[in-house]
């Protein structure tokens, strides 16, 4: 692995309300009073239990603390935690982010972030405009987006990421134009731009089916994401990931991390986790996963052992990143690219869905949007396992 | 062994539904044939189709020992009939095996379609007919109207009886009705051996099994058999009866029903209304009746997957083996490639043939659209008969086309009439008679083209009659009609397996809906993809599937790569499973789009 480290993520399940596009691990806050301190101590179990088992043997080189809403916690229950990752090797240089709702944020909770050492901070903006903030169900304004970058700097939270959507509902060029505007004027280091996947089991999922739901053609959708991209490369930032934007050096070391294959242990309800040769996934049920780590038990509802894939998925995560650097691939598994991939690269090289450029594959500008399609053909050559089958010429 | 006048051999006839398997199993049941403990509900329907779409496919046969008032047993001998029109000429056969029929009707539902069909041909095969009334345990039974119904048959009120064959109510009088008023064989015991076959499976093992009714003379193990209309001999291995398990016996004499194995290889040898004979004294003439089983809907039968050819290959000529209705021949597709035009009694009998091969086999499918035969005459004088849609001749080419009617009864309640002669209009039929056998229902008799009902007429008649009408039909001849082959393009590219051929004035309209199904089926590609449908080289209809723009996962969400790259591994599954047209990725499904269409 290019990145000896590994990192850990934390999933804190509950949220103040639910967005109409939304179908991550996210429950409405309950009602009882010790949801959070039994959730919190629900974590700092799974860490020592993960401790224990010799789950986090590499020095932990980042953090991400994501949700639902991880602010919603009182700051305490964060820290508390936050304090625990350290006693298990969560070095103290390392990237801390914490993902927010603008909103929730106040000036002592933001300085007690910064001092307990969280080094990032992504704001949860979506779009600036008012309407359609109230559309997709968000309880914030375009203005507590402001206010909320401005309380993490003055809190001396430097590094900061605008999480942006687009190809909402009644979205218009001009709303695309503006958030981005209003993102630049703030600025962030880092913004990630996500187009909206309709996700059946959401508000947004349902009116669809009913045929209720305006949303903006797929040409005005490759419009907009073409339109992020010339915009903030204009503004200095550059695209490292199919999403997400940087400005040099503000790039999130954890997500790399997980485009390049790299460890992470995830720890909360519904947190998924990647040990090298198995992925596996905790119950989504915070009250169930509270309830079972109480009583010292395991969480894990599922698991895949994907050292049979893992050729293949090395390519696909590292197509979001829109290089291929065939010299890395060597590096992690010790053989050579061609021999690998041959039919695969053959056909993409040749259908100019990639470009070489020394070690290097590229995503030609006039691919990215169909990276689904560069990617099905390595996940499957990738994954014959050494000697079994000998590729057949692609025909995507 | 069993005197003559103790056997009574019959048949039940229903409606589909009425009732007439369940009331199979009481009888069964009742006299003990199937200890209860090993009762499974239907014993007579076998094949798991048969059980989960409750249609009887094959006939099945059963013998019933019956202690009757007069404190004899009697051997009754109930020969199960199938129960749908595709398989009718299967139906006269078993008729021809009896001496009477149980002809059951729904205590709810009343006369139908096929009860009137049944009846008559029981009353053709000069049959005793019983009529029952099943269903009396259900609450909107209504005996009164079913009871007047039945006398505007021509019964006497006193001869209708009243069962439950669920609960069991009335089927012990229902026996003895069956001693009392059906005749026992009538035939020679002393003249040559003339048995007809009315139906025939094929075990793995002893090969082809008969199903026999002796009508003259006897047969013992040992003696060689021939076959009437085939001409062939064999020499007789074992001789049963079917209690309903099989049971060997030595010899079979006129009047009985049981079965017989020759070394038999496949039930095309011995096609049901066949006579056997004795090779050492043959009869001098066959039994009346025999007719080889005609195709009347072909379809292509596609392996999925090139590769499994073989294997499409094998299960046919298994399928036959026990099935002297179907028929197969190889055949190319520019499109799909190898495989077979096969032949079907009806679309029922070809969805049976393709679930088993499914099921049974594992083969992978691709079925195209079930079609007609159609008899072309060229301007040359040359005679064709076209049971492919791509092989249609060249319209400049064409003197003229025939194709095959039907004379199709429908039974409805009156204030349907209409709706039900609109629909036959609507499918290019001719009037042919209207009565009303019973006050409130109507029997219309139309001619209609085969072609035409094949797909949805029946589904269609449901619903524009609320449920209430339906449907029985035979094949009456053929007329000279006025049609077209349509081809569809894809990319500009005629598609052979998606032509199709209809009448002329339906061209646009069908060729349209299929323009549309098809753009609703085909996935997006990376290029726009024109679909257009034309006869005669005239487009009639076009359709764009836009080309795909957008093909990428926004986010990799908490880490959580397995979702989006399964979803993605699935949907590289499904393309995998699709057939490529020229550069177009087509679903299996694009070709049965025609079928879809005309229901829309
Ligand atoms: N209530 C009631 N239901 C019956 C009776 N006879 C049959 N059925 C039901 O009617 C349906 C059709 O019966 P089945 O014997 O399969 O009809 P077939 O198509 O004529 O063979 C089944 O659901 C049976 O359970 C009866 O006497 N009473
Ligand atoms: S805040 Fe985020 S996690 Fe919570 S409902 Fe909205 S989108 Fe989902
Ligand atoms: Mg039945």
């Amino acid at each position: 692995m290019a990145t000896v480290g590994m990192g850990v993520y934390v999933h804190w399940p509950y949220c103040p309300s639910k967005c109409a596009y939304c179908d991550f691990n996210a429950y409405l806050l309950p009602r009882r009073e010790d949801a959070f301190s039994s959730y919190t101590a629900a974590l700092v179990a799974e860490i020592r239990q993960a401790q224990r088992d010799g789950e986090l043997t590499s020095p932990l080189t980042t953090a991400a603390f994501g949700g639902g809403t991880p602010t919603l916690f009182p700051a305490g229950d964060l820290l508390r935690v936050l304090a625990e990752l350290r006693g298990v090797g969560l070095q103290a240089g390392a990237e801390v982010t914490v993902e927010a709702n603008p909103g929730d944020l106040s000036a002592t909770a933001l300085r007690d972030l910064a001092q307990a050492g969280v080094s990032r901070l992504s704001i949860g903006a979506q779009t600036f405009s008012d309407r359609l903030l109230g559309a997709i169900g968000r309880l914030h304004t375009a203005e507590d987006v402001v206010q909320a970058v401005q309380a993490a700097k003055a809190a001396g939270l430097a590094r900061l990421n605008l999480d942006l959507m687009y190809g909402l509902p009644e979205q218009t060029e001009a709303d695309v134009e503006e958030a981005l505007n209003r993102s630049i004027a703030l600025d962030v280091g880092h913004i990630s731009a996500y187009a909206l996947e309709l996700e059946p089991a959401t508000v947004f999922g349902r009116r669809a089916r009913q045929g209720k739901l305006a949303l903006p053609s797929e040409a005005a959708v490759v419009a907009m994401g073409d339109r992020i991209e010339a915009r903030l490369t204009e503004a200095g930032y550059r695209r490292y990931e199919f999403s997400n934007y940087a400005r040099p050096g503000q790039e999130s070391q954890h997500n790399q991390a997980v485009w390049q294959r790299g460890r992470y242990r995830g720890f909360g309800a519904g947190a998924h986790s990647f040990l090298g040769e198995r992925r596996f996934w905790n119950l989504a049920s915070p009250e169930l996963y509270a309830r079972r780590l109480a009583e010292g038990q395991s969480v894990v509802a599922g698991e895949e052992d994907v050292s049979e894939l893992a050729m293949g998925e090395w390519v696909y995560l590292s197509l979001r990143t829109l290089v291929i650097d065939r010299e890395r691939f060597r590096q992690d598994f010790g053989r050579a690219w061609s021999d690998v991939f041959p039919a695969a690269t053959a056909w993409a090289l040749d259908e100019g869905w990639l470009l070489e450029a020394g070690p290097c594959l590229l995503v030609p500008p006039g691919r990215r949007w169909l990276l689904n399609q560069v990617a099905a053909p390595f996940l499957e050559e990738g994954r014959r396992r050494p000697g079994t089958l000998t590729p057949s010429a692609e025909t995507g | 062994m069993h005197p003559l006048s103790r056997i009574r051999n019959f048949s039940i006839v229903a409606h589909i539904d009425h009732g007439k398997s369940t009331l199979a199993d009481r009888l069964i049941e009742l006299t003990g044939a199937v200890e209860s403990r090993r009762m499974v509900a239907q014993v007579l329907d076998t094949m798991d189709i048969e059980r989960e779409r409750g249609i009887t496919i094959k006939a099945q046969t059963a013998r019933l020992p019956f202690v009757a008032a007069d404190g004899e047993t009697y051997t009754l001998n109930l020969i199960d009939t199938p129960g749908h029109v595709d398989f009718s000429y299967e139906v006269s056969r078993a008729l021809a095996a009896c001496e009477g029929v149980l002809l059951v009707v729904d205590a709810v539902q009343g006369l139908e379609a096929q009860t009137l069909a049944h009846f008559y041909a029981a009353m053709e095969a000069g049959l005793v007919v019983i009529p029952v009334i099943n269903k009396i345990d259900l609450p909107h039974a209504d005996l009164p109207r079913v009871q007047a119904d039945l006398e505007q048959l021509g019964f006497l009120a006193e001869e209708v009886l009243a069962v439950s064959a669920k609960d069991g109510r009335g089927v012990r009088e229902l026996l003895q009705a069956l001693v009392d008023r059906v005749p026992p064989p009538q035939g020679d015991p002393q003249a040559p051996l003339r048995a007809l076959v009315f139906d025939s499976h094929y075990d793995p093992y002893r090969g082809v099994i008969a199903h026999l009714r002796l009508v003259d003379g006897s047969v013992r193990v040992g003696q060689t058999i021939r076959l009437m209309a085939k001409g062939g001999e064999y020499s007789c291995d074992q001789l049963g009866v079917f209690t309903p398990l099989a049971v060997p016996v030595e010899r079979l004499e006129m009047g009985e029903v049981g079965f017989l194995s020759a070394g038999i290889r496949s039930v095309a040898e011995v096609p049901v209304g066949d006579t056997v004979t004795l090779a050492e004294r043959p009869a001098a003439v066959p039994l009346a009746g025999y007719r080889p089983a005609v195709p009347m809907v072909f379809a292509g039968l596609y392996p999925a997957e090139p590769a499994q050819y073989d294997v499409l290959k094998d299960a046919l000529e298994k399928l036959r083996l026990n099935d002297a209705a179907l028929s197969f021949e190889p055949e190319t597709s520019t499109a799909l490639g190898f495989g077979f035009r096969a032949g079907f009694l009806g679309l029922l009998h070809l969805e049976v043939v393709q679930e088993r091969l499914e099921r049974e086999y594992g083969v992978d499918l691709v079925t195209t659209a079930p079609h007609v035969v159609y008899q072309v005459q060229l301007t040359d004088g040359q005679e064709l008969s076209i049971d492919n849609p791509s092989h249609f001749p060249r319209p400049e080419t064409i003197r003229e086309v025939r194709e095959p009617m039907v004379e199709a009864t429908v039974f409805a309640p009156s204030e349907a009439v209409g709706a039900v002669m609109e629909l036959a209009q609507e499918r290019r039929g001719s009037f042919v008679t209207l009565e009303y056998p019973t006050p409130g229902r109507a029997k219309l008799v139309y001619r209609l083209p085969l072609g035409e009902i094949m797909y949805d007429f029946f589904d269609q008649l449901k619903s524009r009659s609320r449920g209430y009408a339906s449907l029985d039909y035979r094949l009456a001849d053929v007329a000279v009609s006025d049609m077209v082959k349509v081809d569809v393009l894809l990319n500009g590219e005629a598609v052979d397996a998606l032509s199709f051929v209809c009448h002329r004035s339906e061209a646009e309209r069908r060729g349209r809906g299929l323009c549309q199904e098809l753009r609703r089926l085909i996935p997006r590609q990376l290029f726009e993809v024109p679909i257009q449908a034309a006869a005669a080289s005239r487009i009639l209809a076009r359709e764009t599937i836009p080309a795909m723009r957008k093909d990428v996962l926004a986010k990799c969400y908490g880490g959580d790569i397995s979702r989006k790259r399964k979803l993605l591994e699935k949907q590289r599954e499904g393309k995998r499973r699709m057939r490529r047209v020229g550069r177009v990725e087509v679903p299996q499904e694009a070709f049965m789009a025609i079928l879809k269409a005309e229901r829309s």
